[in-house]
């Protein structure tokens, strides 16, 4: 097992050292140069000469990645051109806020997808289990920018219940979380259609197991059996899900940070890439790829310590 | 070994006995024939303006309302499903291509060759695809043909990891060592016995992902990264509507509901023909 961990952290440092690469040659790879277009007409001799010293394009490529490695382990991202504001700051300020969406949708997804799917599996095929079929497609499939349009119709137009625009007056604890219900509600959809298809499926093959089969022919009663046994081994898959799900919903809040005006990793990246502000996009781009690929490991090993199976089919890796 | 040869016409009637694969099946070819016969199915020209009538709800004249610019939405809606396919399909294409041909060669030599092919998907795969899109996207510069290559780079490695699993199960079979012992050389080997293997799993993975590619596409010209206006992309409809919510709930509610009835029709579809393809791979959620 420990093998099979080492193996899985030798492979993630490998892609973190790619993926700084990657993202360091980036500014090579725009056509024409960086500084003109950031500058726009107002570029002239000497301000082009100070955003090159400034995003260290007078070094060398290999310089330049070596020099952006180092700094990116020091948790240096470099320096915002346009404001002059370290980057890590300007992620760090609104990070929170991304991190707080993203675990509100996931525990949301938790609270209604579970019990819909052993609500389903409990009552297969009958014409609940169907409709929660229909809707658990239906939610998987729509994409979440309809929904968070449609709930910002609905919310800010018509039913002004839940406020859904921006994060509430600062300070205001319960404010703030009324701002939130509607984004991690639209947020957490798709994932809610998708853990009650999965709770649904692997309870079912779980109740099938022989085992529990013999429990209940010595007279234990369903329920004991639902959850002392049988949910047990049914929520492994679901830990692994969450775990990449964690780390896919960082990029799904680009989305519903735009349309309800939150402050976020998405409204900044955005705001970035429309301002051709090459360096925060790299950044950024980074950290929500850093938190994609650890919550994925994270999973990998929570999941490795709780079904030993695991890690045998995975050894051809 | 697989019953093969279940001809299309035996997999498209299987596919409609099922509810879900009725559905699916049936939503596709409306798409089809719309995206097909947009000029002929449109009342008006979808980029003719007419302020006086901007922002209305659904009238006679126009039957879902009309936008910002007073364009009738239904022939705006009508041609966005000829962009939605237009770049959904080639992206597809171009990322089965690259997937496939990698996930062939790394399933076939192993080793440090595999090892390194996987880093790689693992890094790819590790920004997430809107992102990545959009990144790429930034430096490219928004527009159609480059939309439809960034999509299709941002989507192969699921091919490679389907087809190099695909490739080590079949390296297995004694056939294929008989093969080897044989001589033959490994292209040989690669085109006559393991490409045939991996035809189902791919069918299947690109009919999954073209809902994928759609609601993507759609979501990047939201964003003003992918098609640009004046062209009627279900995202650029979507955008419009978002700037003026206020006014009128009409851009958003029919663009929304084009998207979602396209991408559940295509899950539908591409989930009812893993069932009948490849009935294993059921568990297997993209």
């Amino acid at each position: 097992m420990f093998s099979y961990i080492l193996k899985r952290v030798v492979s993630t440092a490998l892609v973190c050292i790619l993926l700084i690469i990657f993202l360091s040659l980036l500014i090579h790879i725009v056509p024409g140069d960086p500084a003109k277009t950031i500058l726009g007409p107002r570029a002239t001799p000497e301000l082009i000469e100070k955003i090159h010293t400034e995003m260290g394009l007078d070094k060398t490529p290999f310089q330049q990645i070596t020099g952006f490695f180092l700094n990116a382990l020091h948790g240096d991202l470099g320096t915002d051109v346009f404001t002059g504001r370290p980057i890590t700051e300007m992620i760090m300020d609104v990070f929170p806020h991304s991190l707080i969406l993203t675990t509100a949708s996931l525990l949301l997804a938790v609270l209604l997808g579970i019990p819909l799917g052993i609500f389903s599996a409990t009552h297969p095929n009958t014409i609940g289990d169907r409709i929660l079929a229909f809707l658990s497609i239906s939610f998987i499939t729509i994409p979440s920018y309809v929904v968070a349009l449609i709930f910002l119709l609905i919310f800010s137009a018509h039913l002004r219940i839940f406020p859904v625009i921006g994060l509430g007056s600062s300070g205001n604890v319960g404010d703030y979380i009324m701002h939130l219900i509607i984004p991690a509600l639209v947020l957490s959809l798709s994932w809610v259609g998708y853990l009650a298809r999965l709770v649904r499926t692997s309870l079912l093959e779980v109740l099938n197991e022989t085992y529990i089969t013999a429990e209940r022919s010595m007279g234990i009663k369903n329920r004991t059996l639902l959850f002392r046994l049988a949910l047990k081994n049914a929520l492994i898959p679901t830990v692994a899900v969450l775990g990449v799900g964690l780390g896919k919903m960082l990029a799904g809040t680009v989305f519903v940070e735009i349309i309800f005006s939150r402050p976020g990793m998405g409204t900044l990246i955005m705001k970035a890439i429309q301002n051709r502000n090459y360096p925060v996009v790299q950044g950024v781009s980074l950290i929500i790829a850093l938190w994609f690929v650890f919550a994925n490991l994270l999973a990998d090993i929570i999941n490795t310590r709780l079904d030993p199976r695991i890690q045998i089919g995975k050894t051809e890796r | 070994m697989r019953k093969k040869k279940n001809s299309e016409i035996g997999v498209l009637s299987q596919l409609v006995k099922t509810p879900s694969g009725l559905i699916g099946t049936i939503i596709i070819a409306l798409l089809l024939i719309t995206a097909i016969f947009a000029p002929i199915l449109s009342p008006y020209d979808f980029s003719t303006q007419n302020i006086s009538e901007r922002l209305s709800g659904p009238t006679s004249e126009h039957h879902l309302g009309t936008d910002h610019l007073g364009r009738d939405l239904l022939s705006r809606i009508i041609y966005g499903t000829r962009i939605a396919l237009k770049v959904a399909i080639p992206a597809v294409i171009i990322s089965l291509f690259i997937g496939v041909l990698l996930g062939l060669i790394a399933g076939y030599f192993g080793g440090i060759i595999d090892y390194i092919i996987i880093i790689i998907l693992d890094t790819i795969q590790s920004l997430p695809s809107i992102v990545l899109a959009l990144v790429m996207l930034t430096l490219l510069g928004p527009s159609l043909t480059n939309l439809i290559v960034v999509m299709g780079l941002t989507l192969f490695p699921g091919y490679s990891r389907v087809v190099r699993a695909q490739v080590m199960s079949a390296r297995q079979e004694l056939y294929v060592d008989a093969e080897k012992a044989l001589g033959a050389k490994p292209l040989r080997i690669i085109a006559g016995h393991i490409l045939p293997n991996v035809v189902p799993a791919v069918i299947i993975l690109s009919t999954m992902d073209l809902p994928a590619v759609i609601t993507i596409e759609a979501g990047l010209s939201f964003l003003g990264m992918g098609v640009r206006p004046p062209s009627p992309s279900w995202g650029v409809i979507l955008n419009d509507g978002f700037s003026h919510f206020r006014q009128s709930p009409w851009p958003i509610i029919t663009a929304g509901a084009a998207l979602a009835i396209t991408t559940f029709g295509f899950t539908l579809f591409g989930e009812s023909l893993r069932d009948i393809l490849d009935p294993k791979m059921s568990g297997m959620d993209s």
